[in-house]
């Protein structure tokens, strides 16, 4: 189910009204776990065969591995959790690029005798993210940072939690876990905190996300009648559609749990405020990059390693969360720019004479070039192919060079109310950051935060109700 | 005291909210309901027909999924893309619905307003477009009645006959869908309804909120229905729910969980390379021509009461004030076209041939444009990206939408003018 169309709309009150009108604690979490599975389920029935699947098989498997005797054993069962996932992943994510891999590296054409027919495999919803989670979740218990699962129901829960199941935020179960061993009642400021952050998220989503895509989308798909500025219009729009999207499903994600008492780990913060490349991946989807250095950046050695193996750490830990973005050469470049670059800072500002001079810049300016950076890979993170171009990387390459190139062609026209509000929203995060209290206690009064809700929520359902709804971006992993 | 207080402060709230929501609308302009709200006030309520284009407008409109955008002017008589009426030049007007209304390209791109100054026979017409959107037969009547007396030298009217004015594809007539003049018919008389009407135009064209209210309604009256049977057909597929009688066995759930994952994209044509383009193109797969003879008989039925008497009227208001009726028919259907390029017919085709029969009776000569669809192959057009390439059929219409591209009004801007010189009209 997305969050953004009329059935969330009917979904999260029924969901609520329900399990705060139950009061046994067995049935509440019943009921939850009905409305998650349910949720699930609307995307594609079968699907859920799949999810049901990815927890028993790892629940089973993490469970034997507790109880198991011999460090060979719990080693064995340990990499059977996480292969067994990770193969799933393979499977249903990564098969066709595969094919596709084989193809080009054999220069292989389609009616050629060894050229591979990709089997068009479909991606089931979020399994990118609950396969980190059931891998998080393994390897937690081995280590013995979390005490395995009580009972099944628990860890069903903790697993196919709704609002967290297709997106995340990421949750480990070490933070999360417990939440989901009793129900919660009915707390007022729960209820209006959540409330904040879905409005919130629906704010960024369908008034910002959806507008600027409207925009951005006519230039991806034909660059070559726009000039150089709308170059940089696309890809700097794009960065921002991308925040406000994925920021503004992890706040309906959080605020949808703590409307109904779980807490959710915080998923964005300010990542656009950041000085460096490397900082930015502390502050952008932050249960996923920590999740990154956890389980994979930290088990190669980290920065506790010479330096040049430190570089390949980051290297490899980036340019695999290029390929976790999506199944595409695109998603590749993506993630080696990245790679790249953050390589890059770590050898720079290890002269701390470079670090002195660059944290003596002031804060805005240093914050112009993480942008740029994440702005140039954007344009790879969005490009697909069209007609005339090799693939989507080509049609990357042409608008990046086109940007520098102080070509002519169309100007794109940033409409104004979508301007004003980006800078709204970016006011209304900056005096959030530095008026904490004050803007707690402008919506500590339930009329302004109800009545800002019904409006804002109102437009949106009116917005859903009409057309079919844009997709959030990051369900494509 | 206390719940008066309490009553108050709700219903301030209330009315706080409604505005707010208003202001949000007329503010944000969001793309998908902005399309909408850009069309409706290029309309204005007419109380014989209901609907009329509100004069004087100039709206830029962008389809809300991106099929197309274009400007739509009006005169002050609230014809599109006409300009003032001069009342010393000959005119030839087109009255139709959308089709000649032309949804999907701008004022200067439709095929009427590519026929003002047509030399005819040596006599130079202007063009005057009275078309309007979701019209029938019955107001095609009471438009051309309103309009004509704008335009004191009307020499002829083309009348498009469409598709949708008496007739239905069976797949939409399933789903419920009733030609429009079976709608015209229903709610002529109907004094309840229109003063309805009345009252909801007027409400929504006033609010934003009201008008994105009644969409929303709208349209998940048909959505809501529309996925629960995608639903039921998954489950039967799936062979959870028994097939409707007379449909084909479902998979059984073993092959459709062995499917179900998967989308199978078409393998490459490995065959022998085409060097040259073909006219005709190939029909696409899931069109089944007929023999001519077929739909001949199928068109043997005879046209709705509310579509004769409209056509009559029309034909005798056209006697009184003295100019040609010019009934077209304007092949819209892939299926009819495909099929004609093939020498065969299409049982969608059934319209045209009941519309021509009508008119032969009364004496009415008809412009048939099919014989010219053999056009819509191999001409050399543009792409967005200025790219050369060789037309299909589909490059005509609006893929999703079904109204002419800029090349569909092109062609028949010069189909037109053949038939109007070669026909002697």
């Amino acid at each position: 189910m997305l969050f953004n169309s009329v059935h969330f709309f009917i979904f999260l009150p029924v969901v609520l009204a329900v399990y705060f009108l139950l009061s046994h604690q067995l049935a509440k979490r019943i009921w939850l776990l009905c409305a998650s599975l349910y949720f699930y389920a609307i995307f594609r029935v079968p699907f859920l065969l799949l999810l049901v699947f990815c927890f028993t098989f790892t629940y089973s498997v993490v469970y034997w591995m507790s109880r198991a005797r011999s460090r060979p054993a719990r080693i064995f069962l340990l990499n059977l959790a996480i292969w067994g996932n990770v193969s799933l992943l393979y499977f249903f994510k990564y098969i066709d690029f595969s094919f596709a891999v084989w193809n080009a590296l054999l220069g292989l054409a389609p009616c050629d005798s060894w050229y591979a027919q990709a089997p068009g495999v479909l991606l089931p919803m979020g399994i990118s993210f609950f396969v980190l989670q059931a891998v998080a979740y393994s390897v937690d218990v081995y280590r013995n940072e979390v005490a395995p699962a009580k009972s099944f129901l628990q860890f069903v829960l903790f697993k196919s939690f709704f609002p967290q199941l297709v997106a995340g935020p990421i949750i480990r179960a070490k933070d999360c876990m417990d939440q989901f061993l009793e129900g919660k009642t009915w707390n007022t400021e729960n209820f209006q905190l959540g409330l904040r952050q879905l409005v919130l998220g629906f704010f960024k989503k369908t008034l910002i996300a959806d507008p600027i895509s409207v925009l951005v989308d006519p230039i991806f798909h034909n660059p070559g009648a726009y000039d150089w500025i709308s170059m940089w219009i696309a890809g700097g729009f794009f960065s921002l559609q991308v925040y406000c999207d994925f920021a503004g499903y992890s706040d309906i994600a959080i605020g949808s749990a703590r409307m109904l008492g779980y807490h959710l780990p915080k998923n964005f913060d300010r990542p656009f405020l950041s000085s460096t490349v490397t900082e930015f991946w502390r502050r952008w989807h932050i249960s996923y990059g920590s999740w990154m250095r956890d389980y994979l950046y930290i088990p190669l050695g980290g920065s506790r390693v010479s330096a040049p193996r430190a570089y390949f750490n980051v290297f490899i830990t980036m340019f695999v969360s290029g390929i976790w973005h999506g199944a595409d050469w695109t998603f590749v470049v993506w993630g080696t720019i990245h790679a790249v670059v953050m390589v890059f800072e770590k050898f720079v500002l290890g002269f701390v004479p470079v670090k002195n001079a660059w944290d003596r810049v002031p804060r805005l300016l240093r914050a112009v070039y993480p942008f740029f950076i994440f702005t140039l890979s954007m344009f790879f993170f969005r490009a697909r192919t069209i007609p005339g171009f090799e693939g989507g990387v080509d049609v990357a390459y042409y608008m990046v060079m086109k940007g520098f190139s102080f070509a002519d062609g169309k100007l794109a026209q940033v409409p104004a109310a979508l301007a004003g509000l980006v800078v709204l929203l970016f006011a209304i995060e900056s005096f959030k950051e530095r008026n904490e209290g004050a803007f707690d206690r402008l919506f500590a009064r339930p009329w302004v935060l109800y009545s800002l809700s019904f409006v804002l929520l109102g437009v949106c359902l009116l917005i859903y109700s009409v057309t079919v709804s844009q997709q959030f971006l990051y369900f494509q992993f | 005291m206390k719940r008066a207080a309490q009553i108050a402060r709700f219903a301030l709230a209330l009315v706080l909210v409604l505005a707010g929501a208003e202001a949000a609308l007329r503010v944000l302009k969001p793309a998908t309901l902005q399309y909408y709200r850009d069309m409706k006030l290029l309309h204005s309520y007419h109380p014989e027909y209901q609907v009329g284009l509100a004069p004087n407008a100039d709206v830029y409109v962008k389809h809300h999924a991106g099929l197309w955008e274009g400007r739509f002017t009006t005169n002050s008589r609230g014809m599109r893309g006409t300009g003032e009426i001069d009342p010393e030049a000959d005119y030839i007007a087109c009255l139709g619905d959308s089709l000649v209304f032309a949804l999907g390209v701008s004022d200067e791109d439709t095929f009427c307003r590519r026929l003002d100054g047509i030399t005819i026979r040596g006599k130079k017409y202007r063009a005057a477009n009275f078309g309007v959107d979701a019209y029938g037969s019955l107001e095609y009547a009471l438009r051309l009645e309103d309009m004509a007396p704008a335009v004191p030298r009307l020499k002829k009217v083309l009348l498009f006959i469409s598709p949708n004015d008496f007739s239905m594809p069976p797949a939409l007539e399933a789903q419920g869908i009733l030609p429009d003049d079976v709608i015209a018919e229903k709610k002529r008389n109907n004094q309840e309804y229109l003063t309805a009407f009345r009252i909801q135009f007027k409400l929504t064209e006033a609010s934003y909120l009201l008008q994105a209210a009644k969409l929303a309604f709208e349209q998940q009256r048909v959505q809501i229905p529309a996925n629960m049977a995608d639903y039921k057909r998954e489950l039967v597929r799936a062979g959870v729910l028994s097939p409707s009688p007379g449909a084909s066995q479902p998979e059984g759930m073993r092959k459709y969980l062995g499917t179900v994952f998967y989308r199978f994209p078409a393998r490459p044509d490995c065959g022998p390379v085409q060097a040259d383009f073909l006219c005709p193109e190939a029909v696409p797969a899931g069109i089944e021509c007929t023999d001519p003879i077929e739909v001949e008989r199928l068109a043997s039925r005879e046209l709705p009461s509310v579509t004769r008497e409209a056509y009559d009227r029309m034909i005798a208001y056209a006697k009184e004030r003295k100019f040609e009726l010019i009934p077209v028919i304007l092949p819209m259907q892939v299926e009819e076209i495909h099929c004609y390029q093939h020498g065969r017919s299409h049982p969608l085709r059934r319209y045209a041939l009941q519309a021509m029969k009508y008119f032969a009776a009364k004496n009415v000569r008809v412009i048939d444009l099919m014989p010219e669809t053999k056009q819509m192959c191999g001409e050399l057009l543009t792409d967005e990206r200025g790219r050369q390439f060789r037309s299909r059929v589909r490059d005509y219409f609006i893929p999703g939408d079904g109204h002419l591209t800029v090349p569909g009004n092109l062609w028949t801007e010069r189909s037109l003018k053949t038939a109007l010189e070669k026909g002697a009209f």
